[in-house]
């Protein structure tokens, strides 16, 4: 919090009402937000407070609230808040996305948004990643955008360099907080069939792309890139096929440079039949060895290097359990990792106490067919709005964020 | 046994098993500023009473989480006043489990308010011309539904 912050509250400490106001639903603070211009501007730019806003919300949560699902046909999303918390989450985010596409679309719950358009890049601390992949002319090109649905925000990013030239098979295109940085970035990976990648990362902070290119570590010329990705710590994980086996990748936001992993060679008795996911709070890879038990391999690293420990899930009844991959960090807001048996029903497991669970209730259809991308949502105050425009909105005394928003325009030139 | 003495000149006497549930008193009494008894000009007599109910009643039924639920429950049953004069004394004593408790409970006496009592109860200034404000509103119209 800045040290120049006007007094809160007349008659307490700055830090004690921060505390009672960072104990708030987003929306009460957004209706806060009108009580005064030092609360407005703690409500929605300041990051420590926004921080420890969203940290309250995770604290309280029981399981997930929310869960987004994309899959290659649909994107839809289940919730399971209090009634009006439904209502709310149902009608923003259908708001959202029925202005990025530009159409109509019915409320429902448990709700398919629409076929085969919008895909979830990732969800993080309240924003959501979408992206669509458009054919204009003969080229392919990729929109993304940044949706935070309990501000009613969304944007549209400004296209990166290689814009034209994304293909949906052969990039890979994540949304991820970057610690380090203390940032919010979409990375893009695209493989030109070369042995080098094209890589685009956009900083929300400041709001463009970088462009810059790094070395296929595979020797193989062909990078058959096998999603889902997996976000953790930070860094987007991915299995790769090279013409012999499957190698695990990761890119390094650090070095900026992707490097390879080498994975358990006997935990790839069926190279189609892997996936990677998180499980007990470590990454790891999840396979059916030939009994049909559900082997997984958890990565772990310390200063000799990888080892990967091989653990068995014992699931009775379920035959077949597969990561449903969470592309934020793999894990939801409140620390249990999701996975999914092949009926489609909706395990979770913590970390914790090492238990795996039923999710509630929830089944998901045709997993077999459906790659499925889960993000768990919960509402924070974080802004899509890149601080420089937001602070230039603070200056000129124009306080609205809502109608920067309503002048972004979705480009023309749809799906052919 | 630590005595206490209130801004207004009250004197308590604790245990200091029980004392320490204040980490500035803790500290207090780790650099041996405790000798004879420990000045509080920050809190007065009828606060500090409060305070030392609370400590005392944590420390005795600490294993015991429905009674210390109701407990906390009636305990934060005061008027607006007297709860802020807890969380400012709670906050100098440096107690996390009363500060946690007393901000969770205007946090609560507040979330249905509207924006004008909430101005009233905090005596916030409205720097807002009016017709700024009647922008915000309109602009954030869904979140005053």
């Amino acid at each position: 919090m800045e040290d120049t912050l006007s007094i809160l509250l007349p008659n307490l400490p700055n830090d004690v009402a921060i505390d009672i106001l960072s104990r708030l639903p987003v929306k009460i603070l957004v209706r806060f937000s009108c009580a005064c211009k030092v609360w407005q501007k703690l409500i929605t730019s300041d990051r420590g407070f926004i921080r420890s806003q969203l940290q309250n919300s995770v604290k309280n949560l029981c399981g997930c609230k929310n869960l987004l699902l994309s899959g290659s046909e649909r994107l839809g999303y289940c919730s399971t808040g209090t009634c009006q918390e439904n209502q709310d989450f149902d009608r923003s985010l259908n708001q959202m996305v029925t202005l990025i596409n530009g159409s109509e679309n019915p409320a429902a719950s448990q709700l398919i948004f629409r076929e085969g358009e919008l895909k979830i890049a990732g969800c993080s601390d309240g924003i959501i990643c979408f992206f669509k992949f458009c054919s204009y002319s003969c080229r392919s090109r990729v929109m993304v955008y940044l949706c935070n649905p309990a501000l009613r925000q969304y944007r549209a990013l400004p296209p990166g360099y290689y814009c034209g030239i994304s293909y949906p098979w052969s990039t890979i295109l994540c949304f991820l907080f970057d610690p380090v940085s203390d940032d919010y970035k979409v990375v893009k990976i695209m493989d030109m069939h070369r042995s080098e990648f094209l890589v685009e990362i956009y900083s929300l902070s400041n709001d463009s792309w970088k462009t810059f290119s790094v070395r296929n570590p595979s020797h193989s010329p062909h990078h058959l890139f096998r999603g889902p990705l997996v976000v953790h710590n930070g860094f987007p994980y991915w299995l790769v096929w090279n013409s012999v086996s499957a190698v695990l990748n990761v890119f390094d936001m650090v070095q900026e440079k992707i490097e390879e992993i080498p994975i358990p060679a006997d935990t790839v008795e069926c190279l189609l039949d892997i996936d990677l996911g998180v499980f007990q709070g470590s990454l790891s890879i999840f396979s059916t060895n030939s009994s049909s038990q559900n082997v997984v391999w958890v990565m772990k690293k310390d200063r000799l290097g990888i080892s990967w420990m091989k653990q068995v899930i014992v699931l009775p009844p379920v035959s077949y359990i597969k990561p449903l991959s969470n592309v934020t960090t793999g894990v939801t807001a409140s620390g249990k990792s999701l996975l999914v048996s092949d009926q489609g029903v909706v395990f979770h497991s913590d970390p914790e106490d090492q238990k795996v669970e039923d999710q509630n209730g929830v089944v998901l259809e045709r997993v077999h067919f459906n790659r499925y991308v889960v993000a768990d949502y919960v509402a924070s105050l974080a802004s899509v709005i890149p601080p420089e425009i937001l602070k230039q909105k603070f200056s000129k005394d124009r306080l609205y964020i809502q109608e920067e928003n309503a002048e972004v325009k979705v480009p023309q030139g749809q799906v052919s | 046994m630590i005595v206490l003495n209130s801004s207004d000149g009250a004197t308590f006497e604790v245990e200091e098993s029980v004392a320490v549930q204040s980490q500035t008193i803790k500290h207090m009494i780790e650099d041996n500023c405790a000798d004879t008894s420990i000045p509080l000009p920050n809190v007065n007599g009828v606060t500090l009473a409060r305070v030392l109910e609370y400590i005392k009643k944590h420390a005795e039924a600490k294993d015991d989480e429905e009674g210390l639920k109701s407990f906390d429950a009636e305990f934060v049953k005061v008027d607006q006043a007297s709860l802020f004069e807890i969380i400012l004394a709670a906050n100098y004593l440096d107690i996390k489990g009363l500060l946690d408790l007393t901000c969770q409970t205007v946090a609560d006496q507040i979330k249905d308010l509207t924006v004008e009592e909430v101005r009233a109860i905090f005596n916030i200034m409205n720097d807002f011309t009016p017709e700024e404000e009647a922008k915000l509103r309109n602009d954030h119209a869904w979140a005053f539904e």
